[in-house]
């Protein structure tokens, strides 16, 4: 690693070692064991252990969930919070575990129940292509007395279908979910060697732009919004929400836009029952077409979400795009149909050898020969002996163990032999080999079917709920209405919104900044607001251009530390919003003529100066030449106008349209 | 008892008896090697100092030292103990040449004890002599005489081999010597003694700059200035400014390294002060001026007086026997030296002066916050409710003083047993609540506004700085799975910005507990490690129950007294070696970069336990 080198990391201090160490120890945990969802069944280990539990667990009922919780800390030595939400987690989307009681509700942000009311078990949907424990890898658990499975042996690409999200060190991970036929869809498209997209459906409906999903890899974004029907002339309708909000956040972002005026509502109601429904009523008069472009501009009514996909495969973490997991994860289910088929094969096989056996054992009457057999050894022999004949009928080598277990045969079986059935049965099993291996031959086929099936059992009533539309970009300044009017204390330094009392500067949106210019010669920029505090002795305010103030300054201020003054003609340029930029020389100084144009033509050109008359200047009153001073940056201290305290300063210059002074 | 105080009671202990009885007054603490003033180092040390005595007669340019395992090898090639003598100067008390050479009288070892305790205290012990092609061995085991050679003719240089291992007997069967610790032992001699070169297993240690060296390799980032370095007839100084948090000093008296600082370390940062005030002309705040300091400080004075045993600390209040006070003496040479250095050098002055003004800018931001802090300080000096109070703090007047530790856990379920088996005497407990605030980039403002971080700075009493430090040892203790490794990492981020000099100073220690518990019905073996859990596995037989501890909430109080009594494991954090800390802390503690990530993943760590199905 070349950039090993130059980093930090480098060095060979203990401290440095130990920081290495430890940081490494907790990054790799929380990547692999904690927040990370695994590409083979797509769950965190949390949700793993939770769902391996229920498997252990599962008889058919409802099992209490404190009950569970407390049996995945076998496996999850954490708290048993971050457990019963993880289990609420899966049962709220439906797929894996069946809910039983209050599991909250996703659309209003209500919580779930506690553990000890609620109840859980595994859908059919879960058992059928989450587990088997011949496929499963297993590992010991973390004190060693148990074991649990590495990753479970799913035969579906979970983690699309849920979703994941996770914050781990170094890296995060957003998988959005997807819908469940689109996947099944997808997945025969993949095995079938055709090519395939697939977009995020969520639970919550709404309309999405996907133009920038970028197939769910970092970088890529998508947009989302709540579904608004106009339902009279001035009543709107939310019937559908964007992904991750509830009923509940979007009411709140709808009142607070309401608060800062950039929205006008007369009331919203949530009517919202199986189905969301925020009910928002306009003041007579208003636009709905426009209030809806507000709603998504100004409230959560739209989001956008960046999906950066990320998953453990091989243990470590992968970035790839939804449609390469799709494709890893249906390869995947594609072995682990072929290893069940296996299995399954094997299964039969020996079943079949058995089957075989046993006939041959009791319709030859071998069981005869050990009559007059005296050792264990010679009964053994004795059976060998007289299978002799018979070892073509069989497809492999008799074994010892074959006979021990002939021995085992009770006598009760042999006299109710019959034979009909027992040949009724081989030739089940023969069937069932049969197909097997036409599965094994036709894999591709077999894996088609297996997601048809699936489809077929499970997928009725998973439509899709999310359509997908292109939205553009609205930008806030056009939509925004002038509706605010701006008011300025100057003594106590505020300015603020719709204050009738207070001195009127001039109409403004609730997006504007304003500029302000203090009598300490200083100078800040800050969003408007119902109150802003932006420095003692406001001189001079005025909303700051979206793009640039080009106005002219010029500024004639009494220095605070040395007590002289000084000329200086300058420009704005770039601020930082909320901060304080002294423009004087030193703390303390005071401004004593200021002058704002629009051009550089305007600017005044000279001034007349009056002395303070308690100073002991010889000459009082003379004329200052502003054009000797050069417009410079607003950081200049300017070009020196006197030594003593100035009284008075007037422009006398014609000013061209009026003087705009403080 | 008044009765068996009889003549027989009263025993007359040969000297090396009296060192193996006592070695406290001889070496300090004996410790097991894990702490940089333990006695196995004083060993190390009072061997290498005679042989840097002899460099200082120019004598010898080159101190080889060898450490296998337990066993020491030094070797200089000085002028060699007089053969006829070697005998009673490694055995004999008050034996030596330095008692009465005006050379020696700023000399490092000057005890006359020194090689003698040495021998008292080694299991082995050999001393070999080479003066002009001869050559005589004497051998020790435990003080006690084993062989004493002829002398013998040799090729060899002139010179003396000293050869030790220390005696476990007194510094227990786990005691190991810590190269860090050597290391910077021999970095210390290599920057005080200009031109010589120390050898450990062969790495070289030699300094031609003296003290800027040792400020250049100890700087944790990056100087505002080039390192300002000054000499003068037994004072040697070298100092900059960084921009970390606290000051930092490396203090030495005759080449003995004053961690607790004293008289002249005092008498510098003064100085520094005076210094600046007079050179800018204006009233700094002394607290401003020293604000992100790095300096090192050497002087060289007759018969110092230390305010404790180990000699970290200088009381003397006089350079030696009517001569100046060590105020006036160090005082008058920074005075003198750096105006004229500054005077020569603007653009440090100029940089100085920035770095003053930023500490006073900052200070004064603080300043607006103190408000709340100090509602907030009344009610902690009220009673401060995270922690659990020891009754002896560092500076009492009190031998066990010096033991007074803080153990800062995590959770309220490990502050239960560890308050409950504590040591009430030198050990509080500090409970955090879950993980601390991640404080990388914020100001020091966040120790104001956050409650938990305000408690822990008000129960150390370092607000004003290390001063009023009421504990020798601040431990971390936090729980030895992966979420305990982030809040070491969150803690020692903590102290790195804000206050280094608490690292710095060496008050920083992580415990260690036990990862395992292996029992059977009648032994408990607690482990630190795999290996020591497999071997305690073996020795146990298989049916041993295995307990892996996931926190410090499952250690009941009775087992945990085990774990922070006398057999406390504790490992010191160190600022050595460590280049930049500003760059450590944006790289494993600020934002995710693609730099950090590719580090992560190139990195990681699996662990996983696959059984057979």
């Amino acid at each position: 690693m070349a950039k090993e080198s130059k980093s930090a990391r480098a060095g060979d201090a203990p401290l440095e070692k130990s920081y290495r160490d430890w940081f490494l120890d907790y990054a790799s945990y929380v990547i692999l064991d904690r927040a990370v969802p695994h590409i083979d069944d797509g769950l965190k280990p949390v949700q793993r252990r939770v769902l391996h539990t229920l498997w252990e667990m599962d008889d058919g009922r409802f099992h209490k969930v404190a009950n569970v919780v407390g049996a995945t800390m076998r496996y999850h030595p954490h708290g048993d919070a971050s457990i019963g939400a993880a289990l609420v987690g899966i049962g709220q989307r439906g797929w894996l575990i069946e809910p039983q009681g209050n599991y909250g509700n996703v659309l209003t942000g209500d919580e779930a129940a506690a553990p000890r009311y609620i109840e859980a078990r595994l859908t059919p949907f879960a058992r059928e292509v989450l587990f088997n424990p011949k496929t499963t890898t297993w590992q010991l658990s973390y004190d060693g007395r148990a074991r649990e499975p590495v990753t479970l042996p799913a035969k579906f690409p979970v983690v699309l279908l849920e979703g994941a999200e996770g914050i781990a060190v170094g890296l995060s991970t957003r998988i959005l979910p997807h819908n469940f036929n689109d996947l099944c869809r997808a997945a025969i498209n993949h095995l079938q060697g055709k090519t395939f997209r697939i977009y995020p459906d969520f639970p919550t409906g709404g309309i999405a732009d996907f133009s920038e999903y970028n197939d769910g890899e970092r970088g890529g974004k998508v947009k989302i919004r709540a579904r608004i029907e106009q339902q009279g002339k001035a009543v709107l309708a939310i019937t559908e929400l964007p992904y991750g909000a509830t009923t509940e956040s979007v009411i709140e972002s709808i009142l607070a836009a309401n608060a800062k005026g950039k929205i006008k509502v007369r009331r919203v109601d949530d009517n919202t029952a199986d189905k969301v429904e925020i009910i928002v009523h306009l003041p007579q008069g208003s636009e709905p077409e426009k209030v809806i472009q507000q709603l998504y501009v100004f409230t959560g009514c739209q989001v956008a979400i960046s999906p950066s996909a990320c998953v453990i495969d091989d243990d470590k973490p992968v970035f790839i795009g939804v449609r390469e997991i799709l494709k890893r994860s249906v390869d995947k289910t594609l072995s682990l149909l072929k290893r069940e088929l296996e299995i399954r094969q094997g299964e039969l096989e020996q079943q079949w050898h058995w089957d075989s056996l046993e006939r041959i054992f009791i319709e030859e009457r071998i069981y005869r020969r050990i009559e007059k057999s005296r050792t264990w050894e010679n009964v053994l022999s004795e059976i060998r002996e007289g299978l002799k004949p018979f070892a073509k009928r069989l497809r492999r080598a008799i074994t010892d163990e074959d006979i021990v277990r002939l021995t085992e045969i009770r006598i009760k079986r042999i006299s109710a032999y019959n034979r009909f059935e027992a040949d009724e049965k081989l030739k089940g099993i023969e069937d069932a080999i049969k197909e097997v291996r036409q599965s094994l031959r036709h894999l591709v086929a077999h894996a088609v079917r297996w997601f048809e099936m699936l489809q077929e059992k499970y997928g009725k009533g998973a439509k899709r709920r999310t359509t997908y539309d292109e939205i553009e970009q609205i930008s806030a300044a056009e939509v925004v209405s002038a509706n605010q009017r701006l008011y300025v204390n100057r003594e106590e330094g505020f300015i603020g919104l719709n204050w009738r009392q207070h001195e009127y500067v001039q109409d403004c949106t609730i997006l504007d900044s304003v500029l302000c210019f203090m009598a300490d010669g200083s100078m800040k920029v800050s969003r408007v607001g119902d109150k802003v505090f932006m420095g003692l002795g406001i001189v001079h305010c005025a909303v700051f251009p979206k793009d640039g103030d080009t106005a002219f300054y010029t500024m004639i201020y009494q220095d605070g530390a040395s007590g002289k003054a000084y000329a200086k003609r300058f420009q704005v340029g770039g601020v930082t919003r909320d901060k304080l930029y002294p423009l004087a020389k030193s703390d303390g100084s005071k401004v004593v003529y200021f002058d704002v144009s629009p051009t550089q033509k305007a600017m005044p050109g000279k001034v007349h100066v009056s002395l303070d008359g308690r100073s002991k200047a010889r000459v009082r009153e003379f004329d200052f030449d502003l054009e000797a001073v050069s417009v410079g940056s607003r950081a200049a201290k300017g070009l020196k106008v006197t030594k003593w305290a100035i009284k008075d300063v007037k422009r006398i210059d014609p000013a061209p349209g009026g003087p705009a002074q403080a | 008892m008044a009765s068996g105080y009889t003549e027989a009671s009263i025993k007359t202990l040969s000297s090396t008896e009296h060192i193996r009885l006592r070695p406290g007054m001889y070496i300090g603490r004996l410790g097991n090697g894990s702490h940089a003033e333990d006695g196995i180092y004083v060993l190390l040390k009072e061997t290498i100092d005679n042989s840097v005595d002899e460099f200082t007669m120019g004598q010898g340019r080159k101190i080889e030292i060898e450490v296998e395992e337990r066993r020491v090898r030094v070797r200089d090639y000085g002028r060699g103990i007089p053969l006829g003598k070697l005998l009673e100067c490694v055995s004999v008390i008050n034996t030596g040449a330095k008692y009465d050479s005006e050379a020696f009288k700023k000399a490092v070892g000057l005890n006359g004890v020194g090689q003698k305790a040495v021998n008292a205290l080694s299991l082995e012990y050999r001393a070999e002599a080479v003066r002009e092609g001869e050559s005589k061995v004497v051998e020790f085991a435990r003080g006690k005489l084993r062989k004493d050679n002829r002398v013998r003719k040799t090729t060899e240089r002139n010179g003396t081999i000293i050869e030790f291992v220390p005696d476990e007997q007194l510094f227990g069967a786990n005691f190991r010597f810590r190269t860090e610790f050597i290391e910077d032992m021999l970095w210390n001699y290599a920057f005080l003694n200009r031109g010589l070169t120390l050898t450990l297993n062969g790495k070289p240690f030699r300094s031609e700059n003296g003290l800027k060296d040792l400020l250049q390799k100890n700087l944790t980032g990056e100087p505002l200035y080039p390192v300002i370095h000054l000499e003068g007839d037994d004072i040697e100084i070298a100092m900059t400014h960084g921009s970390h948090y606290g000051e930092e000093y490396f203090s030495f008296v005759n080449g003995q390294h004053t961690t607790m600082g004293g008289a002249h370390l005092q008498a510098f940062r003064e100085a520094v002060v005076d210094t600046l005030r007079n050179f800018y002309k204006r009233d700094l705040d002394g607290a401003d001026v020293r604000q992100s300091i790095v300096a090192a400080v050497s002087i060289r004075m007759i018969e110092p007086v230390f305010e404790s045993q180990t000699k970290t600390k200088l009381g003397s209040a006089a350079v030696g026997p009517g001569g100046p006070s060590v105020k006036e003496f160090v005082g008058k040479f920074v005075q003198q030296t750096l105006d004229v250095y500054l005077h020569k050098n603007p653009e440090t002055a100029d940089a100085l002066i920035r770095r003053i003004q930023e500490s006073e800018h900052e200070r004064k931001e603080l300043a607006g916050i103190r408000g709340l802090a100090r509602e907030r300080a009344k009610k902690a000096s009220l009673h401060n409710r995270k922690l659990r109070d020891c009754r002896l703090h560092l500076g009492d007047k009190d031998e066990r003083a010096e033991e007074s530790a803080i153990f800062v856990v995590e959770g309220d379920s490990a502050a239960g047993s560890l308050t409950a088996c504590r040591d009430v005497q030198t050990q509080a407990v500090f409970a955090l609540k879950g993980k601390p605030l991640n404080t990388y980039g914020l100001s020091k403002k966040v120790i104001y506004e956050n409650e938990e971080f305000h408690l822990l700075q008000s129960a150390l009493n370092i607000e004003e700085g290390l001063d009023g430090l009421r504990y020798a040892k601040i431990v971390i203790a936090t729980d030895a799975d992966v979420d305990g490794m982030h809040i070491r990492l969150l803690l020692i981020s903590f102290f790195l910005q804000y206050f280094p000099e608490v690292i710095a100073g060496g008050h920083l220690y992580i415990l260690e507990t036990p990862l395992f518990r292996v029992r059977n019905k009648k032994e408990t073996h607690y482990c630190y490690s795999e290996a020591e859990k497999q071997a305690a596995v073996a020795k146990l037989g298989a049916a041993a129950e295995i307990t892996r501890f996931k926190g410090l909430g499952e250690i009941s109080a009775g087992e945990f007294k085990g774990f922070i009594g006398d057999d406390i494991r504790l490992e010191p954090l160190s600022l050595n070696h460590v280049r930049d800390t500003g760059r450590l802390l944006e790289f494993y503690m600020g934002k995710n970069t693609p730099d950090r990530q590719d580090f992560i993943i190139e990195n990681l760590r699996v662990e996983k336990d696959v059984v057979g199905a």
